[in-house]
């Protein structure tokens, strides 16, 4: 054997209960999971008091660029990690002709909230094609990769700029069949597509303008080799989700496939909208479809300063606006009177203080402001006779726009009915968006915030149910073979952690982006070794390794 | 196994409108009652810009939101 771990407490991933015993490793798979191992490895771990589990799966990130620079999807494999899925939301790196890439970026910038700096010059686009993708990442990865291909960059490859026109006629629709056979055979987990997200200048994708037959068409493709449809549907409002749903469960009896959705999110202001859906989903599920609704675990929350334009003014578009502004032109925007007016009268129609009074202030640069932090703007403004909105701008302005604000008020906060719900039998965790607006949140440990909210502290899952949940459940659901159990024969992913101590830590601003940018990000707590396809890619003694043995993971 | 009723929708077919949406969907209306009837079921499609416009991917309603929830 290459690798024993010894003396664990083994949770294999099926939900049973764990138990104690050892774990050998031969070529990259599970050799012998259960009683003592008596021969000696090359390399041996002592794994007393803490749990041997398989790795995490994460099933929707947006890692794709990161990977082309970042093999080990930093920090995600640190949080014990070892399978991101990358390409959802209708939006991957392939297949796309070199004439359609300043497109795909401005919707990676708009949506995924991914910087100009991510894709200038981090990386050589060498490729179009769909494994020509996976080529280029192929000679890097530490952690296993299971790629959907977009349907927007489908459509852009077909239709050109008609894709964001009309409908496919039926020689294109035979076109994004053809394509889209040809990235599963590549290597595609599935497709994504979306009906709600917009571009950089707020029209809608490409996959939005698909009719239901194209959907279908294109189905009817993921069912030849029975993979994954993911979707992002308008999770804002309850009866369109519902709708969704149906549709999703039509696609999935008809071609035998897999669906997701994601996200699903509860909300104060939306109390019936999870219990509506999730009845649904149980009443399509009893009927064979597969309609896995993703469920993330962490709270949402928005930081966010006036030097780019935070998905939180979505809703106010005067205020997108002006926060897509070149930095000068917005500057003087902001202090030019009739247009703060505007603004004022927009975040607070009528005198109403709602929208901002409780975002929080996070950072500032101006020593005199130091002691706002941690205080809401309505709090401020109640002090100097002022607007949460007006505070907001004059704090900016006096803190040259590197003012840092954080929204934490927007739901999926209720632990009393996330918890719940994240144990229920038909909702599938992730929806995590690793590697995406990574300038608003973090979006790293949420499998870690799983243990230590609703397995430690609340028990809505047991131990066993977590790691199943995020394993064995994920890598059965999207087809993933051999991966997900510590089995003889099966891939030797495994996360070696304390379950006292796993937990997600402090959301810090990090500057470890291409040229130095920013983003948000969150280390690990509790964990103690990563194992990738035999080789140990991460440990808390000696940080990331240069195993570098992640495999391009297919259905 | 029998679904529980829900909202009903539709989607538009390639090339329709909404005139044609709602003599498909609400045949039993005249054209202009179907029409509003519509809109007043669809306000978030109505009201987005350019107005009006309908993508391939829409959930089209053809009934009001239902009492029960459903």
């Amino acid at each position: 054997m290459d690798l024993i771990i010894r003396n664990g407490r083994i949770v294999d991933g099926t939900g049973l209960p764990a138990y104690q015993g050892d774990l050998g490793i031969a070529d990259g798979r599970i050799v012998h999971v259960g009683g003592r191992i008596a021969a000696t490895a090359a390399r041996e771990i002592d794994a007393a008091g803490r749990v041997v589990a398989p790795g995490f799966i994460d099933p929707h990130t947006h890692f794709d660029v990161q990977l082309l620079w970042d093999g080990e999807a930093r920090p995600a494999l640190e949080h014990g990690i070892t399978t991101v899925v990358p390409g959802n939301c209708s939006l991957s790196l392939a297949p796309l002709k070199a004439e359609h890439r300043p497109r795909l970026v401005g919707m990676f910038q708009q949506i995924e909230e991914m910087p100009n700096a991510a894709f200038d010059g981090a990386f050589e686009w060498t490729w179009e094609s769909f494994d020509g993708y996976l080529d280029a990442l192929r000679a890097k990865l530490s952690v296993n990769v299971a790629p959907l291909a977009g349907h927007s960059v489908i459509r852009l490859w077909v239709m050109g700029d008609a894709a964001t026109e009309r409908a496919a006629n039926a020689e294109e629709l035979a076109a994004m069949q053809d394509l889209l056979r040809r990235c599963l055979e590549a290597g595609a987990i599935g497709l994504s597509t979306s009906f709600v997200d917009v571009d950089e200048n707020l029209q809608p994708v490409p996959s939005r303008y698909a009719h239901f037959e194209e959907l279908d068409a294109l189905a009817a493709v993921l069912g030849e080799y029975g993979r994954m449809l993911q979707v992002v549907p308008e999770f804002y409002a309850t009866d369109i989700t519902l709708a969704r749903v149906d549709q999703l469960a039509e696609l999935s009896l008809a071609h035998q496939i897999p669906t997701t959705f994601s996200p699903l999110f509860d909300s104060a202001a939306n109390p019936d909208n999870v219990s509506r859906v999730m009845a649904r989903v149980e009443e399509q599920m009893a009927r064979g479809a597969r309609v896995w609704p993703q469920v993330q675990t962490r709270p949402i929350d928005i930081s966010f300063t006036f030097d780019v334009a935070s998905l939180l003014f979505a809703a106010t578009p005067g205020w997108y606006r002006t926060m897509r502004l070149p930095r000068e032109e917005k500057i003087a925007a902001l202090r030019d009177p009739e247009q703060l007016e505007a603004l004022i009268a927009e975040a607070e129609p009528g005198g109403d203080t709602g929208r901002f009074a409780r975002v929080k202030v996070r950072a500032v640069t101006r020593a005199e402001d130091e002691t706002l932090v941690g205080r809401s703007l309505g709090e401020i403004a109640a002090e100097r006779g002022s607007t949460p909105a007006r505070v907001m701008v004059e704090l900016s302005l006096a803190n040259d726009l590197d003012a840092c604000f954080v929204a934490t008020d927007l739901g999926h906060d209720d632990p009393a009915r996330v918890g719940p719900l994240l144990a229920h039998p038909l909702v599938h965790i992730g929806a995590s968006d690793g590697g995406a607006h990574i300038q608003s949140f973090a979006t790293y440990g949420d499998t870690g915030y799983l243990f230590s909210r609703f397995v430690r502290d609340r028990h809505d899952l047991t131990l066993e149910q977590a790691v199943k949940k995020i394993t064995a459940d994920t890598a059965r659901i999207w087809g993933i073979p051999q991966r997900g159990l510590l089995q003889p024969g099966f891939a030797a992913d495994v996360t070696i952690f304390d379950a006292e101590a796993i937990a997600r830590g402090d959301e810090v601003a990090a500057h470890d982006m291409p040229e130095g940018g920013m983003r948000y990000v969150r280390g690990a707590q509790g964990i103690d070794t990563v194992i990738v396809n035999g080789a140990v890619a991460w440990n808390a003694v000696d940080g990331y390794t240069t195993a570098a043995t992640g495999q391009v993971v297919s259905a | 196994m029998t679904l529980s009723r829900a909202r009903a929708f539709t989607t538009a077919r390639p090339g329709e409108d909404w005139p044609d949406i709602a003599r498909r969907s609400l045949a039993d209306l005249d054209e202009s009652a179907a029409l509003e009837a519509l809109k007043s079921w669809n306000l978030h499609l109505f009201l987005r810009q350019p107005r009006g416009r309908i993508l391939g991917c829409d959930v089209i309603f053809t009934e009001p939101p239902r009492s029960d929830g459903g």
